[in-house]
């Protein structure tokens, strides 16, 4: 499979939070979603893909170049989206779309004006008079509009409606109809990625705790639940994480054949959401 | 680097550039008249109004994420601002020149006589304040700071220097203001290159 990034025991240290030694692959041509509790690293991750962060060690690769020498072609090849973007708030949309454009060969105008149209932008109102909705759709209208082969989302539904959060999966598996596209697609909302996301990767407090296929994961764990009698060392040590309650507990594992052998006929074991996984991995038990 | 030039220009077409140089032109009637480096302080004062506006705005706006999210390098994005520098120079001293001689006209009733000290100590001389702006807003990402230590070497070098410079009035003081905007190039290089955005 080709890799539109790969990281090596790529390591950030900040005080107070590090990256910790992270490898990682994202493939071509499918949506990967980066997904994390808040202050986990998913935003210092995407930062070091963009190279606007520099790693203290490691290495890191995008369409198989380093930024060394390549940031310019590396970077007319990625159309990106963040949560706060930095545009000029004083501009129009009209102005800052001027501003952007000529940096990009591939500008393709047309496509611009249809995702403006899609999104209902006003050419003639400023950045700041925006809704973060329309923010979020003008950066998207503005990263689809260069014929990019790798979006890269940082948190591009935060603080939307249901709606445009649902409009966007849509937008986005419109996008992947084009097998060349790759999607990095940051977000807490595990929701989302239940619906788009090929692959996932998981990361807690600075460590990627797993990187793969999404059918992969949600047929390799399992939520298991029964009463307080059960959970002993025995079971504990098979299961990912679990929280307790004076009624009984709740946790989930990746050793559901095991579990299944040994407990199966005190517990009750189901199919995992994303959420689930990824509430009992952020280590929350009580 | 011709679109990040392009980029602080666009920035600089707005109603408050105007409202800041019409408002210097008048200030600076009634304060600077008797000076005899009047052009050069009209100059200098348009110089880092235009620096301190654009670079005001990327701090304000964090743009900084951007501009380097953006196809281009983080040389042409520091060397795009030192071109910035060296066009603004030349702007502001026409510009100056613009608002000096009708007032001479009006005040006198000759023409402001323009000597080398005007045209080629101003353009040093605004070199050298860029060339304390731009490091310390690499180092420190705020414009403010920069812009005081700008602000106060241009005021020990007008009232330290400009017998000197009056003196010399040929190009070696330019030629050593220049090289010193280019080490001043590679000190904000340097900071750009390592820094976080």
């Amino acid at each position: 499979m080709e890799q539109t990034v790969s990281m090596q025991n790529v390591s950030k240290h900040y005080d107070g939070f590090s990256l910790k030694d992270v490898s990682l692959t994202i493939p071509r041509g499918y949506i990967t979603g980066l997904v994390g509790p808040n202050g986990s690293g998913k935003t210092t991750l995407i930062k070091l893909i963009m190279n606007l962060i520099h790693a203290d060690s490691g290495a890191i690769r995008v369409f198989g170049k380093s930024y060394t020498g390549n940031e310019r072609e590396i970077k007319a090849n990625i159309g990106f989206v963040y949560d706060e973007p930095g545009f000029y708030q004083d501009e129009t949309v009209k102005g800052m779309k001027d501003i952007v454009a000529p940096f990009y060969d591939t500008w393709d105008e047309r496509q611009f004006e249809q995702y403006r149209e899609r999104f209902q932008l006003p050419l003639r109102k400023k950045i700041k008079k925006l809704s973060k909705g329309m923010k979020m759709k003008f950066s998207l209208a503005l990263a689809l509009s260069h014929n990019a082969d790798f979006i890269v989302m940082d948190e591009p539904t935060s603080g939307l409606d249901p709606i445009f959060r649902r409009e966007l999966t849509e937008l986005l598996s419109d996008i992947m109809q084009n097998e060349n596209k790759t999607i990095l697609f940051s977000t807490h909302i595990t929701a989302e990625l239940d619906r788009i996301a090929d692959f996932i990767t998981y990361i807690n407090n600075g460590e990627i705790v797993f990187s793969r296929e999404k059918d992969d994961i949600i047929e390799s764990f399992a939520l298991v639940k029964g009463p307080n009698a059960v959970l002993k060392k025995a079971l504990k040590d098979k299961l990912a994480g679990f929280r307790q309650t004076e009624v009984g507990f709740e946790g989930v594992t990746d050793q559901m054949d095991e579990v299944e052998a040994q407990f199966g006929d005190q517990l009750v074991i189901e199919k995992p959401s994303m959420e689930d996984i990824m509430f009992y991995y952020s280590g929350r038990e009580t | 680097m011709a679109k990040l030039i392009r980029k602080d220009w666009h920035l600089l077409a707005r109603p408050v550039t105007l409202y800041i140089f019409l408002m210097d032109c008048f200030l600076f009637e009634l304060a600077f008249w008797e000076e005899a480096a009047y052009i050069s302080i009209i100059t200098l004062v348009f110089v880092i109004q235009f620096v301190m506006l654009i670079a005001s705005y990327e701090e304000k706006y964090n743009s900084h994420k951007l501009v380097g999210s953006l196809p281009a390098t983080r040389r042409q994005v520091v060397l795009a601002k030192y071109v910035d520098g060296l066009v603004f120079a030349l702007i502001g001293y026409l510009l100056a020149l613009a608002l000096a001689l009708p007032t001479s006209l009006i005040r006198t009733g000759d023409l402001l006589q323009v000597s080398n000290f005007d045209l080629i100590g101003t353009m040093g001389a605004a070199l050298l304040m860029l060339g304390v702006f731009y490091p310390i807003f690499y180092k420190f990402n705020k414009w403010f700071p920069a812009f005081m230590a700008a602000v106060l070497l241009e005021m020990a070098f007008f009232r330290f220097i400009p017998e000197v410079w009056l003196g010399s009035g040929d190009g070696w003081v330019f030629a050593v203001c220049f090289l010193l905007y280019g080490v001043s190039y590679y000190i904000s290089l340097e900071f750009y290159q390592k820094k976080d955005l």
